[in-house]
């Protein structure tokens, strides 16, 4: 048998929002066709010198971790809140939404939530066929959760 | 060993909807079946796999197969198997991280199936019922 009847599907995975940060409560964005993948990357310095005896680099981490900004998109629903205000208020305002983006399959290290920050929304363009579309962007503020099974909320 | 499609051939019987009898009892034939077209002159569902896309593999042995489903409706109703095509598609179109056997450790898990299409009728076959096929992309890991 192979390794992978218990590796994950990525269809129903979800993105909620929390208006008040990653302490509020969630609110599952209806309608998403695609969940930007969750990402982070540290740099590094240089910290080669004249004792290197092998002649390989050396390096140590730099300070900053940096995080990936997330992308959405979706089918636009103008009787959706999210889709029609909410989101671009909260840019708008700069206000921290909390986001909690949850993997599909069995509610086990699924998790993964944090504060952050909408940084676009823009609706797709208008062909003469087709579904209206939107897409927004959203990036992380501070440290995120490690990949969890369940939210504080 | 059980094969895939039939695994999906008892996922069709298991349809609240009543889409058809996978194992038969006395009082129910069997109607759904896999890679064959029995003599019977009832109305019944064919499940046929055919080639789909090659397999994604890890390094250590994992894999994720993606097979396609060609799926026959013959049926003696008056719309020729429409509406019974749309009901198994309503069934499996998007079906999604489910396992298979249920009563014993799972052999299998269907990721999502996926329909291709519409149901599509093809008239009559040889023996007057009508015939409507509607094909499915399926990715499943074992």
């Amino acid at each position: 048998m192979s390794t992978f009847i218990n590796s994950r599907p990525v269809y129903p995975s979800a993105l909620s929002l929390s208006s008040v940060g990653s302490t509020g409560t969630f609110t599952e964005i209806a309608a998403l066709t695609n969940i930007g993948g969750y990402g982070i990357t540290k740099g590094t310095v240089d910290v080669t010198n004249h004792g290197t005896t092998d002649g390989y680099e050396q390096v140590k981490p730099e300070g900053i971790t940096r995080t990936k900004e997330l992308s959405f998109t979706g089918w636009y629903l103008t009787t959706n809140t999210h889709h029609t205000t909410l989101l671009s208020s909260a840019m708008d305002a700069g206000a921290v939404v909390g986001w909690k983006v949850a993997l599909a399959g069995t509610s086990s290290n699924n998790i993964r939530y944090g504060d952050g920050n909408i940084t676009s929304y823009s609706l797709g363009d208008l062909g003469v066929a087709g579904q209206v579309n939107f897409t927004f962007t959203l990036k992380p503020t501070g440290k995120p959760s490690d990949w969890c099974s369940s939210t504080t909320s | 060993m059980t094969l895939w499609m039939e695994y999906i051939g008892q996922y069709l019987a298991a349809s609240s909807a009543g889409i058809g009898v996978w194992t038969a009892t006395s009082t129910a034939p069997k109607t759904i079946y896999a890679n064959n077209l029995p003599g019977s002159t009832a109305s019944l569902i064919v499940l046929y796999p055919y080639a789909g896309r090659a397999p994604d593999w890890s390094m250590d042995g994992g894999v994720i197969r993606y097979p396609n489903l060609n799926i026959h409706v013959h049926s003696t109703a008056s719309d020729g198997g429409y509406q019974k095509s749309i009901d198994i598609r309503s069934r499996l179109d998007h079906a999604h991280d489910f396992s298979y056997p249920t009563s014993t450790t799972a052999q299998i898990q269907f990721k999502i199936i996926q329909a291709l299409g519409e149901p599509e009728y093809l008239g009559r076959d040889e023996i007057g019922r009508g015939y409507c096929v509607t094909n499915y992309a399926v990715e499943y890991t074992t």
